[in-house]
């Protein structure tokens, strides 16, 4: 029996071909509007351990078209892999794979290339998620057989993350990743997109367009998010993956000593099989059932992964995260001289040369006391204060400031001062 | 026409196979040949880092402590942040390495040992696996004791191995 003549395949195989074409649509079109936004990111990103994040940051912070471009890469890397992802499901369970082999094998090719984009993408913010979870991630390449090791150097630039790392992810996101890309279009679906166009003719365009509309809508809605600088050794950091790989993350869970299963057999496995499939003779209702229990075995397992967090805080965002390091930072570093009320009352106190102002009196604060308080924080004052200028950057300073008038500030000393500087008394409460 | 369709759609995908392979030779060279740097990379293994006052290292459970070295990297020096857990025993201070085993998280404190926030591997006091996918121990290492100073000789080691394999230079 030929699987083309199956008589009980109707709708749903109508409507999977339909879902194909539309996400093979949506693919194209985000393709085109991340290669867009990428440039745009790739003339503000340096791609430097010590100036990436700031870089990023300073997109964000300065906000209009940088952080609309920002947001829209980030929305759009997440998008094309669901639409690519579907694109071969869908070409799967329909009879297209059988038909169109090469093309069905391109799109299998092309799904990795985005998961290759999305890993190499994913480190360049250089924030919290973006180091562990390229760590973990490449503490994972280190389990393939024979080449794992030599694999992660490569990636690397050496046997740890260092000063190489990044130029490398970078040149390989923003041109070896696009060269492969190109070669893929040029090979296989030149044909496609002609096909497309001469069934699809003005249609397509209008589709094409309300994509475009739909992904700057989306961008300029939902900022990209930025967790605080990468903290290579924060041992209260929680990495977690993006939300399309928990299942693959809860997966490592089970793997007890074979972590070759996950890094090496899962992947050979799935894209053999795919590699394959046109090559054999099955039944669409077969082919379901295998998409179908792919389904339940991802879903299962990333609900699992949810479920399991289901205590995990919400990670806090760079400007969330400046706030609660500044109270942090009080404790350990200040709190001791200081003390934990600000009254210079703290264990240390004694061995001090000179005792430290207590930061709670009204006397302490006049307008310039904000200003004094930064400078003395960065270059330290003798004899006893210790400069936090080289260790903090200015805005952790900033922070730290901010953080004492907010908690030691008497609200009395606020009002004259505000008062003073012409603030109306009415914004005090 | 000069040239029928099938032909350009030939040299078409001839074109596509070159550029293909004329990029990747060069690009592949570079991206396997330079990878390990010659000379010393980052972290050498050899250096004995100063983590302070021995006697702040107070009897009771493993406590985190953070501490800085200055690698060499390439084409510059640098300051990381690193992190290990401490504990007295009698007269010596035992290290015990934060990097979980199985894919290079930082492990934490658990109520007894230590937990992975990554995948859930649990190590008991000693270091030694008790649930979850960690392969090996977590790494011990070396610390001594010179005068009333502590020192540490810090040393990363491949993750996902059963072997403690030290990272080269």
């Amino acid at each position: 029996m030929t699987p083309e003549k199956d008589e009980s395949s109707p709708k749903i195989l109508a409507w999977l071909g339909a879902l194909r074409g539309a996400s093979a649509l949506c693919a194209f079109v985000f393709t085109g509007l991340l290669i867009g936004s990428g440039i745009g990111l790739a003339m503000a990103y340096v791609p430097s351990q010590a100036e990436a994040f700031a870089s990023v940051l300073y997109l964000r912070q300065q906000g209009g078209i940088g952080a609309l471009l920002r947001a829209m890469h980030y929305h759009l890397a997440s998008g094309v892999v669901v639409a690519t992802f579907l694109m071969v499901i869908a070409g799967l369970v329909t009879e297209e794979h059988r038909e169109r082999r090469w093309e069905f094998r391109l799109g299998v090719v092309s799904l990795l290339l985005m998961i290759a984009f999305c890993f190499t993408g994913y480190v360049l913010p250089m924030d919290q998620p973006a180091y562990w979870g390229t760590s973990v991630r490449l503490g994972i390449v280190e389990t393939v057989p024979l080449v794992g090791g030599l694999q992660a150097d490569m990636l690397r630039g050496g046997s740890s993350f260092g000063a190489a790392t990044l130029p490398r992810f970078y040149a390989l996101h923003v041109a070896a990743l696009p060269l492969v890309l190109v070669i893929l279009i040029l090979l296989g679906f030149r044909q496609a997109l002609e096909r497309a166009s001469l069934t699809g003719g003005r249609r397509l365009i209008v589709a094409c367009g309300l994509i475009a509309i739909a992904a700057w809508v989306v961008a300029a809605n939902f900022p990209a998010p930025l967790e605080p600088r990468a903290a290579s050794a924060d041992t209260d950091y929680v990495p977690r993956p993006e939300w399309y790989f928990l299942w693959l993350f809860q997966f490592g869970k089970y793997v007890h000593g074979f972590q070759w299963v996950e890094s090496a057999l899962l992947p050979v496995l799935g894209v053999g099989t795919l590699m394959i499939l046109p090559e054999l003779r099955t039944t669409w209702k077969l082919r379901a059932a295998l998409v179908t229990a792919l389904f339940g075995f991802m879903f299962g397992l990333g609900a699992l992964a949810l479920y399991e967090d289901r205590d995990l805080p919400r990670k806090p965002q760079y400007e969330e995260g400046l706030v609660l390091k500044a109270a942090r930072d009080y404790q350990v570093e200040c709190a001791s001289c200081h003390g934990l009320t600000g009254k210079a009352d703290g264990p240390d106190i004694g061995k001090l040369e000179s005792k430290p102002k207590d930061l709670t009196t009204e006397r302490f604060w006049d307008e310039d006391t904000m200003r004094n308080m930064i400078e003395v924080i960065t270059k330290g004052e003798a004899p006893d204060m210790p400069a936090f200028g080289g260790r903090l950057s200015d805005e952790e300073i900033l922070a730290i400031a901010s953080h004492i008038e907010a908690n030691f500030r008497p609200r009395a000393a606020l009002t004259v001062d505000r008062i003073h500087q012409g603030t109306t008394s009415r914004n005090l409460k | 026409m000069l040239i029928d369709r099938r032909t350009l759609l030939k040299s078409w995908q001839a074109v596509a196979t070159a550029v293909a392979a004329l990029s990747a030779i060069p690009a592949g060279l570079f991206f396997a040949l330079g990878a390990r740097p010659k000379g010393r990379g980052p972290g050498a293994p050899d250096e004995w880092i100063d983590l302070g006052l021995a006697a702040e290292v107070t009897d009771g459970p493993w406590k985190a402590r953070r501490f800085r070295r200055e690698i060499a990297d390439r084409w510059k020096k640098t300051v990381v942040d690193e992190s290990v857990y401490l504990r007295r025993r009698g007269d010596s201070v035992e290290a015990v390495s934060a990097i979980c085993t199985h894919t290079g998280c930082l492990v934490q404190r658990g109520s007894s040992g230590f937990a992975c926030p990554c995948h859930k591997s649990d190590f008991d006091e000693d270091g030694k696996p008790t649930t979850g996918p960690a392969p090996r121990p977590l790494d011990r290492l070396e610390t001594r004791i010179e005068g009333d100073r502590l020192k540490l000789r810090f040393v990363k080691f491949r993750p996902g191995l059963t072997t403690a394999e030290p990272l080269a230079s």
